[in-house]
């Protein structure tokens, strides 16, 4: 178990350049304490994937460090396999197991005594009655259910969602939002979450971080946001007032 | 904005990336290489002294008759092939299920086999010959003992690789792209040259690829046809100049022209995506059945590649077969098929499974030149059996006086007389074969559901057995079969290194048709053809069966 | 790791099941000459001993290869060739021993044995002219020299350069006529060829009976397969022409032979040497000239009625190991002259 207010990651000096450079990131430095939920906000290309895929151990840094509840992970001469490190990882595409049905799919990374709880997340995410359909069956709000609780259901310490909101349309999208804060609360499970859209980390996040070129611009509670100067920043608060009331003609015609 | 890196920091990131799977990686590329790596450092001797014998009098030829071989031969099975696949892809006529599956069956008949059974057709007083005249016609004939003859018979048994692939393209271009095209209003036709064409030229120039590897390969055929071939100059450079050095030499050469040939593949695939991101669900989708007009038209297509590649050459064999069943009876054929079999089965499971970890390893380490290295372990495909053979027999030998000098032991009798190197020597000459329809599956079905299996705490062994090994079947199963039966029409290699208890069904044929018996040589083949028919059978059925 | 390891555990199984012991009764037998009729002698000769032949078949030059380099521990015990030059290749690499036998000795004429005694000749072919019989008359043939002349134009039919048996024809006329004189016969035969080589020496006799050429190259036993045939057709070929021996005014016919020795390495020479004379005894050597139309080396051996036929003949008594040591020389020629 993690300690309150103990950072469950530490990410510092964070380099990595692939051969087309566009996606590389340069000298991330970040905590996050345990319990939270953060958002990675930047425009697409910016490094916020790279970031993800980095402290899951699916791609290794050039320089810096990783540290997830106090243990080094990746480093210049460390680099843990990603299947070691208690990290969750939801991918944008859902990465469901085509041939396997969903109880499968969410049973999949559970060892045998511990089934049960797995199938208390099926209910937990809403998704009785649908445990032996295929993930072809099933429409983009149901895929991204699954994923979810698949990957809950091997209780990481720290869960990365990658965009787990760009494919949903506006009510799947924020009723999903609501549940991912709740579900991460009730487990208290803490989450790193990755979007384009500013209005997914006011809505559930503690934290945001911005990403520009593969630098950190910014990193701040959520409630402090509007007190911050940066132009970039103002930038993304337009765009909620936008999107809002997009959500509330929504709401009315509904 | 490249980050710029001192050596040691290079060197740490290096150590780091590192670890078991890289290292095996290395090492299996390091054994299968073996044989390579002895022809290269043959090299280092220079040319033998027939080299400028071999430069004034013979390249040339050798070089301008396997280019026209290869374009011709090349021309003609995508002929066979590639409109066959989209007719059976996308329209619905008689005998279009059962064509589907006969289509691939020429690939059972050795391509010597096949060139002797044209000749005996339609060579002088061959069949046709003799068919005219007891029809009343007259006889007539065709002479096949040429360059174009060649030609054709190569294409026609070998045209399957470019039907496999482009087949496999052709029925599962997205549906999407297909619907879309057709609410454009594009034409069948269009939709043909504009779309499914490009879509699929990828796979079929993969096809393309085997098919010139093979006539690259070609020993039997064209020698028998008179033909001097790079290959039929490298035997006679060997055997009748006397100079293994220069023999080298020139295989090295066609392993280089090969290896550019393989770079303009990569290049004509290119960076281009040919993703199709709904392939496991539409591989049944809508055929169109046919107009009046292509009623004759199409089944004629279809069935051509297989009459010409399978229906004539068996039937010739047939006749040939029906001169010596008396002769033959007491040969004992169910022990001879026997061993084939088997060591048809353990070959191609060697060479799956080391695919299998070639592929995957590489995956499993950060280390990116592993990768590069993987290429280097393919290219026994393009080196002559019988090279492959020398070189093996040659590196074997240094290993067991090694064995001998350092710890005392005799290991020789164990390595020449038994299975070990002729097994070795299969998986080196055939690991390209399993590899690149698993490797090219693999990309397609993509690293995300690995990473999330990984995410979810499983280990790469476990994923590989449990996410990925299951969705690559259909790829395995194909390595496999190809693997099977390219090792039971397998000839030089299985000559040279097969311990003196083994005797195969290829080999017994081969002792015929050497001694010129190419008749007796016919009941021997037609049961090699029966097997590796029955084994595409039931492997093909097994899998459709599991879907 | 399972799946790796189940299959190096089974490659170890697998090639530990397949070498057995080295047994004492047996030979090991490399062999170029695969047909069923020498089986059937190998059954028959271990019946009689109970010494087992195991075989392995490849072409002469691949098992040299393998002979040089499994070196001492090679499980071969006797090598034999198709044709002489193999085994003078194979003597001067050092991978034959010499044998001791009397009867070996004595039965097999000298120009058809090694002088070292490392090999001896087994069968023997002639390598003839074969003719049409309706349209050639054979008082117009002579020689294989006679063949450049300008009246065979476009009607001499002879396999590829790349056969032994045409390569052994050149080297014994480079040896008996020098290289120039060789070298010219090779143009001109290539100017009188019907067509450009292809296919066995068969496929030459049926293009004289299609009308091709008048004129064949080919050895004697193919003819003799050809007539006995189970295809109509090749007994058709096989009848439409006639022998005929060149050169029997002057050196005699041109032949080559089929040979074996014994490995440097073998353990076993007496053994090999046993096997060796039986092949070489009258009745062995009558079943090779029955069975598979070869001239038997024994001159005991009585010929086959077919090859009685043809006629008796003078035979080049050229040694055998002048056509080895003069073969690469002949390839070259052949490469110049365009005879592919």
């Amino acid at each position: 178990m993690t300690k309150n207010n103990a950072p469950i990651l530490e990410v510092s000096g964070l380099t990595k350049s692939f051969d087309q450079t566009e996606r590389a990131l340069h000298g991330v430095d970040y905590q996050l304490k345990a319990g939270k939920v953060c958002a990675v906000v930047g425009e697409s290309g910016c490094g916020k994937t790279t970031l993800l895929r980095l402290i899951a151990g699916l791609e290794v840094p050039e320089q810096g460090s990783i540290q997830i509840d106090g243990e080094v992970v990746s480093s210049t001469s460390i680099s843990k396999p990603a299947h070691k490190r208690k990290v969750g990882m939801v991918f944008q595409d859902y990465a469901l197991f085509p041939h396997l049905t969903v109880e499968e799919n969410i049973r999949f990374g559970v060892s045998k005594s511990e089934i049960e709880s797995a199938d208390k997340l099926i209910k937990l995410i809403k998704l009785s009655g649908k445990e032996k359909k295929y993930p072809h069956e099933l429409s983009s709000g149901q895929k991204q259910r699954v994923a979810i609780a698949r990957t809950l259901a091997v209780k990481p310490d720290l869960l990365l969602l990658d965009e787990p909101f760009s494919n949903l349309d506006l009510i799947t999208k924020s009723t999903l939002r609501k549940e991912i804060r709740k579900i991460a609360k009730l487990l208290s499970i803490s989450v790193m979450f990755v979007t384009h859209d500013i209005y997914d980390a006011i809505d559930i996040a503690d934290e945001v971080v911005f990403l520009q070129n593969g630098e950190l611009l910014l990193s701040c509670d959520t409630s402090d946001l509007l007190n911050q100067d940066e132009e970039k920043v103002r930038m993304y608060l337009e765009q909620i007032q936008t999107q809002a009331r997009h959500l509330l003609s929504l709401k009315g015609n509904g | 904005m490249a980050i710029k890196l001192s050596v040691i920091d290079r060197t740490k990131l290096f150590i780091r990336d590192t670890n078991r799977w890289s290292l095996l990686t290395v090492a299996i590329v390091c054994i299968i290489c073996i044989p390579l790596f002895t022809i290269i450092g043959n090299l280092s001797g220079g040319v033998g002294e027939m080299w400028s014998h071999v430069a004034e009098y013979l390249l040339i030829d050798y070089l301008s008759n396997s280019f026209v071989l290869l374009i011709g031969t090349g021309i003609l099975a995508l002929l066979f092939g590639v409109p066959a696949a989209w007719f059976i892809s996308n329209y619905d006529f008689p005998f279009r299920n059962a064509l589907n599956w006969l289509l691939y069956i020429p690939l059972a008949i050795p391509s010597y086999i096949m060139s002797y059974a044209y000749v005996g057709m339609f060579g002088h007083g061959g069949s046709l010959e003799k068919l005219g005249n007891a029809l009343g016609f007259g006889g007539f004939n065709i002479s096949m003992m040429n360059i174009w003859g060649l030609m054709f018979v190569l294409s026609i048994s070998l045209y399957p690789y470019v039907f496999a692939s482009s087949r496999v393209m052709f029925s599962s271009a997205s549906g999407s792209i297909k619907e879309s095209a057709e609410l454009l209003g594009i034409s069948h036709k269009r939709y043909f040259w504009k779309i499914a064409l490009p879509v699929a030229s990828p796979a079929i120039f993969g096809g393309l690829f085997l098919v010139l590897m093979e006539v690259l390969n070609d020993y039997g055929a064209a020698k028998y046809y008179g033909i001097n071939t790079f290959t039929t100059g490298i035997f006679r450079t060997w055997t009748a100049l006397e100079d293994l050095q220069t023999a080298i030499y020139l295989a090295f050469i066609l392993v280089v022209l090969v290896l550019i040939l393989m770079s303009i593949n990569k290049a004509i695939r290119g960076r281009k995506s040919y993703v199709t991101p709904d392939l496991a669900q539409t591989d049944i989708q809508r055929r169109k059945p046919i107009g009046s007009f292509q009623k004759v038209g199409i089944p004629i297509i279809c069935a051509l590649p297989f009459v010409l590649g399978f229906l004539l050459p068996v039937l010739q064999l047939g006749y040939w077969a029906t001169f010596h069943l008396h002769e033959q009876l007491s040969t004992d054929f169910l022990w001879i098929s026997t061993q084939s079999l088997f060591i048809a089965v353990i070959a191609s499971l060697i060479t799956v499974s080391v695919t299998v970890m070639l592929v995957f390893f590489p995956k499993w380490s950060p280390q990116k030149f592993t990768k590069s290295l993987i290429k280097l372990s393919t290219v026994g495909y393009i080196i002559p059996g019988a090279v492959i053979g020398i070189t093996l027999v040659a590196s074997s030998g240094f290993f067991v006086r090694s064995f001998n000098d350092w710890f005392g032991l005799e290991i020789g009798y164990l390595i020449y007389s038994g299975l070990f190197l002729l097994l070795f020597a299969y998986l080196f000459r055939f690991l390209a074969v399993a590899y690149n329809p698993i490797e090219a599956h693999s990309l397609r079905v993509g690293s995300n559901l690995a990473e999330s299996a990984y995410m979810l705490g499983k280990s790469r062994i476990r994923t590989l057995f449990n996410i990925e090994l299951p969705l690559l079947k259909s790829s395995l199963v194909s390595g496999f079969l190809i693997v099977f039966i390219d090792v039971m029409k397998e000839l030089p290699l299985t000559l040279l290194l097969k311990p003196y208890q083994l005797q195969t069904l290829a080999i017994k044929a081969y002792e015929y048709a050497d001694d010129e018996r190419v008749s007796e040589a016919a009941i021997t083949s037609l049961i090699l053809i029966l097997i590796v028919c029955a084994t595409m059978f039931i492997v093909t059925k097994l899998s459709n069966d599991q879907k | 790791m399972r799946s790796p390891l189940f299959i190096a555990v089974l490659m170890l199984f697998v090639a530990a099941s397949c070498a057995q012991p080295n047994n004492d009764d047996a030979l090991t037998l490399y062999t170029h000459r695969h047909y069923d009729t020498d089986q059937q002698i190998f059954d028959d000769f271990e019946a009689e001993t109970g010494i087992k032949i195991n075989v392995v078949n490849a072409s002469a030059d691949e098992l040299i290869q393998r002979l040089e380099n499994e070196g001492e521990q090679s499980p071969a015990d006797l090598l034999i060739s198709v044709d002489a030059g193999r085994l003078v290749r194979a003597k001067e690499k050092g991978l034959l021993q010499p044998f001791e036998s009397e009867m070996i000795e004595n039965t097999v004429p000298d120009y058809l044995q090694d002088n070292d005694n490392a090999w001896v000749s087994i069968t023997k072919r002639a390598r003839v002219i074969v003719y049409d019989k309706d349209e050639v008359d054979p008082a117009e043939l002579s020689t294989y020299e006679a063949l450049t002349d300008d009246k065979w134009e476009d009607e001499v039919l002879i396999r590829s350069s790349g056969n032994i048996y045409n390569q052994s024809l050149l080297a014994s006329i480079i040896a008996n006529n020098g290289e120039e004189a060789a070298r010219e016969w090779t143009e001109g035969v290539v100017e009188n060829f019907a067509r450009n080589p292809q296919g066995n020496d068969r496929d030459q006799v049926k293009a004289i009976l299609a009308g091709e050429g008048n004129l064949a190259v080919v050895n004697t036993y193919y003819l003799g397969r050809l007539i006995n045939s189970s295809d109509e057709l090749e007994r058709n070929a096989g009848n439409a022409v006639n022998v005929f021996f060149p050169n029997q005014a002057d050196r005699g016919t041109h032949i080559n032979v089929s040979g074996i020795g014994i490995a440097k390495h073998s353990k076993k020479a007496e053994m090999a040497t046993q096997f060796i004379e039986y092949l070489l005894s009258k009745d062995v050597q009558e079943i090779f000239a029955s069975e598979n139309y070869e001239y038997p080396v024994n001159p005991e051996a009585n010929i086959s009625e077919l090859l009685q036929s043809w006629g008796s003949f003078k035979e080049d008594p050229l040694p055998l190991q002048k056509l080895g040591e003069l073969n690469q020389q002949a390839v070259i020629i052949f490469d110049q002259a365009g005879w592919q």
